[in-house]
């Protein structure tokens, strides 16, 4: 009876002895990984990713809207908003209106409505030859819409112009100058 | 009158205005409020001015003015409610209101008036029941008997 008892005891210890050293050895490895990380520079409170390079795209029904290339992308998981830095966006245009290449320094990407609101020197060029200027703009995702409250520079082949505030559909090219207006329409425009 | 006429007709039209819209579909250009309108000595004031491109070539074909039309090219002016500028024909078409033309102190009234822009020339219509009205002041006479008390 006493040797039942005493292989009883081995075996509770051996089983001990086994959880104590399995337990070790993932602490001991958790904490390794950590050291390996290279931490961030301390990131800000309200950002919880942050990439470098990055690229996103925007199909709608299997059509691609537009494409936008950053040097840089901090996601703002309270707000649902990705912050980002150094802007290339491409609208897709058609075959007669070619697509807009926009630049600004920055920019914020909704993530819920895919709405961009650009800013910082944003400049717009398109194939078909329509450029403008101004210190912000948005692109508003569900209609397409380009719009800021700014002046405005905008030339096209037919005429030069200065305003402030634009609405312009990105699908159309129509565009709304709302206030001090300045335009200058080349009289002999097809030449 | 022709060499002007060329440079003018190719010079830029400078517009200012309050609003723009532009319309791809159709062709156009609409300004809209306090609207004024210069191509070399010629300056449209209205409420509206819609710009019309040419399908084919993309030049400006006609403007079209609305709503307190005034038209000035130098000592001449011309006033209605509606007026159709025709870039390459050079003239202009009041109708609407009572279309007047004044040069100096002189008036012509009509139901519509066609004015050559390059020719400093207009022909007036006078309607079914207006009639053409003109007051030409006589020269010099005129101004010594008016002086009197």
């Amino acid at each position: 009876m006493i040797c039942m008892n005493k292989i009883r005891l081995l075996l509770a210890v051996i089983i001990v002895l086994a959880g104590v050293s399995l337990v070790t050895t993932i602490a001991l490895k958790v904490s390794s990984d950590k050291r390996q990380l290279p931490v961030p520079p301390g990131l800000p409170g309200n950002v919880d990713v942050s990439l470098q390079k990055i690229h996103f795209t925007e199909t709608r029904d299997g059509v691609k809207k537009w494409d936008l290339v950053a040097d840089k992308a901090e996601y703002d998981k309270v707000r649902d908003t990705t912050h980002l830095t150094g802007i290339r966006m491409v609208v897709t245009g058609d075959q007669q209106t070619g697509d807009i290449t926009l630049t600004a320094d920055r920019a914020d990407y909704d993530n819920k409505s895919r709405d961009v609101k650009l800013a910082g020197r944003v400049k717009a060029k398109s194939a078909s030859g329509m450029e403008f200027s101004s210190a912000t703009a948005d692109y508003v995702a569900a209609s397409g819409l380009l719009r800021t409250p700014d002046r405005i520079r905008y030339a096209d082949k037919n005429m030069t112009l200065e305003g402030v505030g634009m609405e312009m559909v990105t699908g159309t090219r129509n565009l709304k100058v709302l206030r001090d207006v300045t335009a200058s329409i080349r009289s002999g425009a097809g030449k | 009158a022709g060499d002007s006429a060329i440079r003018r007709n190719d010079q830029p039209i400078n517009i200012k205005s309050n609003e723009l819209l532009t319309d791809s579909t159709t062709g156009t250009a609409t300004f809209s409020g306090k609207v004024v309108a210069r191509q070399g000595d010629l300056t449209i004031y209205s409420d509206r001015l819609v710009v019309y491109y040419a399908e084919k070539d993309k030049e400006v074909d006609r403007v079209e003015a609305f709503g307190n039309v005034r038209i000035v090219q130098e000592n001449r002016r011309g006033e209605a409610e509606h007026a159709v500028y025709e870039r390459r024909g050079a003239k202009i078409t009041l109708d609407g209101g009572r279309p007047r033309v004044f040069q100096g102190e002189d008036t012509v009234t009509g139901e519509v008036i066609t004015y050559f822009v390059d020719e400093q020339r207009s022909v007036v219509v006078g309607g079914k029941d207006g009639r053409v009205e003109a007051t030409i002041k006589p020269k010099g006479k005129g101004q010594n008997a008016g002086a009197k008390p």
